[in-house]
């Protein structure tokens, strides 16, 4: 259902009547004074541009100096050095017994070995962390020697 | 239009079609009644040739490369061998056609085994008509001091159970 407020066509010129009603007739500038508005405006414009180019030309020359500078001062600024290779942390992998670069089962068993033998052992390869380096930490070495499972171990 | 009773009405109406088949009577033109895919529990049995010297460790990969084959279990050497108990293996692979096994033993040399003597045992489960095929590689054999020696590794198939 139509709004009662809603514009139907047949209101058009009743609301063009209204409109002129409201705002009276156009009001006429003569010719003359509409072209002498526009010069004015005109020239204001171009005083203004000229103005600007003027400044820029003057300053040019300051900034490439300040930039010049700024990049000479830029390059005798010293460089944060990247670390030599030796300060390189290594992730070394205590499992790997025998330091052959991959754990395997001759892992587990040098360590059985030498525990076996009641010889003294790095503390890095109590791989359960409860304390000692026993069988327990033996049979961790031989399951990840067998792991399949990614990150197990 | 509220469709939410049809669409509940149809959804209690879904699982009578499913009870419907629980009286069926496998009909002869039924190809799945009539084939049901083989399965058998199956061993391989993995055998270890060192020559004269005495294993102290060793460790195998094995992988199915044919046939639909499940890895179910393992068993060790014979009974009063170093190596008897199952060797140690990743558990989160049961059930899957890859495994790694492996062991080792500080005993005596003279307590070793050596020459040619079956290894271990693998238990699988094998689905199907493809003959399983495996894939094998001996990646650690070692002596008594965990010198690493040459050593064969061959596969036999067990007895179908």
């Amino acid at each position: 259902m139509a709004d009662e407020h809603d514009l139907q066509p047949e209101d058009l010129p009743e609301m063009g009547r209204d409109l002129r009603r409201l705002y009276g007739p156009a009001v006429n500038v003569p010719a003359d004074e509409d072209a002498a508005i526009r010069a004015a405006v005109r020239r204001g414009f171009a005083e203004r541009r000229r103005t600007r180019l003027v400044v820029t030309r003057r300053l040019a020359p300051f900034a490439a100096a300040a930039a010049a500078v700024l990049f000479v001062i830029w390059l005798a600024m010293p460089r944060p050095s990247s670390p030599p290779p030796e300060s390189i942390a290594v992730e070394t992998e205590p499992a790997d017994f025998d330091g052959n670069g991959r754990v395997d089962i001759l892992d587990a068993f040098h360590l059985a070995r030498r525990l076996e033998a009641g010889e003294e052992v790095d503390s890095t390869l109590d791989l359960n962390r409860d304390g000692a380096v026993d069988a327990r930490d033996v049979d961790r070495i031989a399951l990840r020697a067998v792991s399949l499972t990614p990150g197990a171990g | 239009m509220n469709r939410l009773p049809t669409i509940v009405i149809v959804l209690m109406l879904l699982p009578l079609l499913g009870f419907g088949q629980l009286g069926r009577v496998p009909q002869a033109n039924d190809l799945e009644y009539q084939t049901p895919p083989r399965s058998i529990f199956s061993t391989l049995e993995l055998w270890l040739d060192t020559g004269d010297r005495p294993l102290a460790a060793y460790q195998i990969e094995i992988e199915a490369v044919a046939g639909d084959v499940r890895i179910v279990g393992l068993e060790g050497t014979e009974p009063g061998s170093v190596f008897a108990d199952p060797p140690y293996y990743d558990p989160a692979v049961m059930q899957s056609e890859r495994i790694i096994i492996a062991d080792f033993s500080t005993e005596a040399p003279e307590d070793l085994p050596a020459g040619r003597f079956r290894i271990a045992t693998i238990h699988l489960h094998v689905v199907g008509d493809v003959a399983p095929e495996f894939q094998t590689k001996l990646t650690v054999a070692a002596d008594a001091d965990g010198t690493e020696i040459e050593a064969q590794l061959t596969t036999r198939p067990g007895p179908d159970r």
